[in-house]
């Protein structure tokens, strides 16, 4: 315990001195062993017993995680490490690896500057390694590599030094392919991974050694001491040789940047605002003297502090105290206390500075990517931390015991803070609580946290797939009239350009209103007609609003409620309510009447409404469901077996890869046919196969599913079994 | 020409028993002409909106003078259902309007949904703010283009109005602003709420005068003339109000407006 105390102190000393910090995370397809390797980071540090280290997962605190073994929320700890005579701070962030968790991961990269790549020595760079690491490289994270489970090559596959260094090389290549097509430009070349230089190691966390190329020089370690140490059951010495913590934090050090370093190339990337302004230019120095500049990455609650707000410090220092304004919020709160994390357990301090990660309480309204600063006026905020996935499963909930319904609406409320991929709703016509999420498991785990964490006993539906609703032809126009019959609206809908939709998707070209004239200039590059392109002015959840008009005199006065009227339509589509995607909305023309108050809300909401509504239906609007990529591996004997269980799951086998007896099969699966799949999966290969899934978007429905689909959504809703006709809404 | 060679063309005379009255009830309600009592007698059914204004007597007085039941409509009711046209189709019916109905442009599409189906519509007209403005002593030759004040709403800013200022002060013309009514709320513009738009929107202080007209027509009628920063503490009372920005003044005109000039 003693040290955990010295620990803080040192923490305390050394977060002052940005050149001595390091902000990291490890980034890792699911059980490649990530949660292992932090565990001997701390092990290494004292803060737990070497013994347990690679066996304990520390960093897996929720009492879930540990049963589960895998990683859900993103932990936060320091750490101090000694390099070359000097101390360094480590600030490290664990993040899960499972696909349905990824909206952690993304706004975890927010705060790091560096991380460290996990690939299993066995199964190599997988699908999960690969979303990771281009997430990271967007946001400007540098990466060194580690490769683990070197033992099991050595235990398992039997492999010779010459076979092992194969391996490594191989798996070295794809990681540089990965970070040459990935990376900012400027760090294409600079960023890949070297061994010689020591920005990879391999090595064992669960056998808590570790090595690089370097350190086999200094050391005189050969690959055939490690086989040998392994095989004669020495890996404790290889590990007192070798430790991992040491080497790993070695190579953190010496190949990740420091704050100061990072965040001058960093801001620019995440910040838009005026860098010559004093607050950009405090950013980019990482000045902790200046006003505060922080982004909140995470919200946990705390059943004593309550609600917790993590982040960075891009400049300034966080008090107890202090007035700070929460940006998006608009609003102006003071901080109450002032942490930093060790494990599980945050230590109180005074103040944090620039460059570092802080936990506090007392910002009441701050949820995840939020810009918390100081000074007289909000400043610019970051960039919106932008998550790939949207939730495609939802399932009511209901408090076991009735009396608990106040309650579980605030615990939904809470949970979906924490986990902003997690969307909590009330169905106005069901009066059903709606939670919806990124997949089967990810909605277990947070039933199971609303349940045993929160204390709020509940039961849940089956899971429901979330569709999506889309048109399949572009509409003849059609003229939408205001009720008061003064106000006309000429409106087309179709399809939107499939490189478009990708580009909003992938956060490529921002949401929201469009102010400036470069996503103009972007959408004529990936095909939009020019006309079209600079007439844009809203893109929403996908879909893009286009204003052709031209010449009409209070267009501007009636804009913000064509655009209105735009959401409403995206939000509950025509055929079943469920969202819309990729639809490309144009008002050609528009008639209003002279006064301003015969063209109010009331007036023109409705008529561009329903007019949308119609030309949907005209443009053969249809159900898209969303669609999964599914690796399943197993060994060679049962190839045909997960073939044809794939095929009855209505999925399409896109590849077959074997190396070493195992074979993985690739197969794009309806996330419909994906649910009980576990089950499915485990007695279809008596438990051998080892499956991870990859969400790849949303796809039309078959055309013979439509119907009945259709009608099971709008019977769930309350809704008649037919759809409305084009003659309900002109 | 002989009288055989002529062919006699005997047009039926259609007697139609349905028409569509739209009267109106005049500045204080019960300013109806003597042509729209009439008329109310020969009617099946009354109907009365009192969205587009606001009715100066009790809804109870109204049907006592007019000696029928009347049928209050809400904006919906007229706008987005037919049952009047409907109703216009069989048998005469009267629909009334405070002020002079077609004063209220939205009442053009009911008279339009009328002609449409082939029924006769007969407009009685009765005064209305756009003639009575003319108790301010402004001339109705100087007035330019009217336009509305809203009331914000989220997404709702409309400012054309203040464009609508501009461009008639530049010809040297008066501007007539008609305040918001949301009868359904219960809110009517007052004229400090108007105030407090046209100072936010005239950002370089163009407006100086102002003329507030209040109840024009009714027995507790107010005109008030100055300047806006000295307009402000005036009560005004009860709606409904107009307000007009004047544009230049023939000498008569300011005359005529020093009598009704606000007390400092």
């Amino acid at each position: 315990m003693g040290r955990k105390e010295d620990m803080a102190q040192l923490a305390n000393k050394l977060m002052y001195n940005p050149q001595q910090i390091r902000n990291i995370g490890i980034a890792a397809h699911i059980d490649h062993g990530k949660t292992t390797l932090s565990d001997n980071l701390l092990a290494g540090a004292g803060l737990m017993s070497e013994e347990l280290a690679g066996k304990q997962l520390v960093l897996d605190f929720d009492e879930q995680e540990q049963a589960r073994g895998i990683t859900i929320n993103a932990a936060n700890i320091s750490l101090a490490h000694k390099y070359e005579g000097k101390d360094y701070l480590v600030n490290l962030i664990d993040t899960p690896g499972h696909v349905d968790f990824g909206g952690d991961v993304t706004r975890a990269m927010r705060a790091i500057d560096g991380c460290i790549i996990v690939v299993c020595a066995v199964e190599g760079k997988m699908p999960q390694t690969e979303t990771v690491v281009r997430q990271a490289l967007k946001e400007g994270v540098k990466p060194v590599l580690f490769i683990n489970k070197v033992d099991r090559l050595i235990k398992e596959l039997q492999l010779t030094p010459e076979q092992m260094q194969k391996r490594f090389m191989k798996i070295i290549t794809e990681v540089n392919k990965l970070i040459r097509q990935a990376a900012p430009k400027e760090f294409k070349d600079k960023w890949t991974v070297n061994v010689n230089d020591g920005s990879v190691a391999f090595g064992s966390a669960y056998c808590n050694w570790a090595i690089s190329v370097p350190r086999m020089k200094t050391t005189g370690i050969t690959f055939a001491d490690i086989i040998k140490y392994t095989n004669e059951g020495k890996e404790k010495e290889l590990a007192k040789k070798a430790p991992v913590h040491q080497i790993i934090l070695d190579m953190v050090i010496k190949h990740l940047p420091s704050p100061l370093e990072a965040q001058k190339y960093r801001i620019p990337k995440i910040w838009k605002g005026d860098i010559d302004s004093e607050i950009g230019k405090a950013m980019m120095n990482c000045d902790p003297d200046s006003p505060l500049a922080m982004i909140v990455t995470k919200i946990i609650i705390d059943k004593h502090a309550g609600e917790i707000a993590t982040g960075r410090i891009f400049a300034g220092k966080v008090k107890p105290g202090d007035e700070v304004w929460i940006v998006g919020a608009k609003t102006k709160r003071r901080i109450q206390q002032v942490g930093i994390f060790m494990g599980a357990d945050r230590e109180n301090v005074k103040e944090v500075p620039a460059g570092n990660m802080v936990a506090i309480t007392g910002l009441k309204e701050a949820i995840a990517g939020e810009t918390i600063c100081g000074g007289d006026a909000p400043i610019h905020p970051f960039e919106a931390i932008k998550h790939y996935s949207e939730p495609v499963v939802t399932e009511a909930v209901e408090p076991e015991n009735p009396r608990d319904l106040p309650k579980l609406i605030e615990v939904l409320k809470q949970v979906a803070k924490e986990d902003p991929t997690l969307r909590a709703k009330i169905d106005e016509e069901t009066g059903e609580y709606l939670l919806s999420g990124m997949g089967e498991l990810h909605l277990e785990v947070v039933a199971y946290r609303i349940t045993h964490e929160k204390g709020v006993p509940i039961k849940t539906s089956e899971p429901i797939v979330v569709y999506r609703e889309g048109v399949s032809k572009p509409s003849p126009q059609v003229e939408g009239k205001s009720p008061n019959k003064h106000n006309k609206f000429y409106l087309t809908v179709e399809p939107l350009e499939d490189k478009v939709y990708e580009a909003i998707k992938s956060g490529e070209i921002p949401e929201g209103r469009v102010k400036s004239k470069e996503i103009g200039q972007k959408l004529r590059e990936l095909g939009m007609s020019p006309d079209e392109a600079k007439n844009v002015e809203d893109i929403y959840q996908g879909n893009v609003y286009i204003n052709m008009t031209r010449g009409v005199v209070h267009i501007g006065e009636v804009r913000e409620l064509v655009i209105e009227a735009f959401h409403n339509v995206v939000d509950k589509g025509v055929l079943t309510n469920e969202p819309v995607i990729k639809m490309k909305v144009k008002l050609h023309d528009t008639k209003l009447h002279e006064d301003a108050i015969h063209r109010g809300p009331a007036q023109v909401i409705p008529a561009v409404r329903n007019a949308l509504y119609a030309a949907m239906l005209l443009a053969d609007v249809a159900l898209y469901e969303p669609v999964q990529k599914v690796f399943v591996t197993a060994p060679e004997n049962y190839m045909g077996t997960v073939t044809r269980l794939l095929q009855q799951k209505r999925g399409q086998i896109l590849d077959i890869k074997s190396e070493d007896e195992l074979t993985t099969v690739i197969a794009k699966t309806p996330v419909a046919e994906m649910f009980g799949f576990a089950g499915d999966i485990r007695s279809a290969t008596e438990g051998r196969a080892l499956w991870t899934t990859e969400q790849i978007g949303f796809e039309k429905l078959p055309n013979e599913l439509q119907k009945t689909v259709m009608r099971q959504i709008r019977q769930r809703k309350g809704l008649k079994p037919e759809p409305p006709k084009v003659s309900d809404f002109v | 020409m002989s009288e055989s060679c002529m062919t006699k063309i005997y047009i039926p005379k259609i007697v139609r028993e349905n028409m569509l009255y739209l009267i109106g009830l005049g500045l204080k309600g019960d300013d109806i002409p003597y042509s729209g009592i009439e008329a109310v007698k020969k009617c099946s059914k009354v109907y009365c909106e009192t969205y587009t204004s606001i009715l100066g007597i009790e809804k109870e007085k109204l049907e006592a003078i007019l000696g029928v039941r009347i049928n209050f409509l809400k904006r919906k009711d007229v706008e987005e259902k037919n049952f009047i046209i409907e109703e216009a189709e069989k048998e005469n019916i009267c629909f009334l309007v405070p002020g002079d109905p077609l004063a209220a442009t939205t009442h053009i599409d009911l008279v339009l949904r009328a002609r449409k189906r082939g029924i006769d519509v007969k407009i009685i007209h009765a005064a209305s703010i756009f003639s009575a403005v003319s108790e301010t002593g402004l001339q109705l030759y100087k007035f330019g283009k009217t336009a509305s004040i809203a009331y914000p709403e989220e997404k709702f800013f409309p400012k054309s109005f203040y464009d609508t200022i501009i461009s008639n002060k530049e010809r040297g013309l008066h501007t007539l602003l008609l305040l918001d009514i949301k009868a359904e709320e219960k809110r009517y513009m007052s004229p400090d709420e108007a105030f407090e738009i046209l100072g936010a929107v005239d950002k370089n202080g163009i407006i100086k005068k102002i003329v507030v007209v209040s109840r024009v027509g009714r027995d507790d009628q107010k005109i008030i003339y100055g300047d806006m920063n000295d307009l402000k503490s005036y009560k005004y009372g009860d709606p409904p109000h107009c307000i007009i920005i004047p544009g230049e003044l023939h000498f008569m005109e300011e005359e005529f407006l020093n009598f009704f000039k606000v007390k400092k």
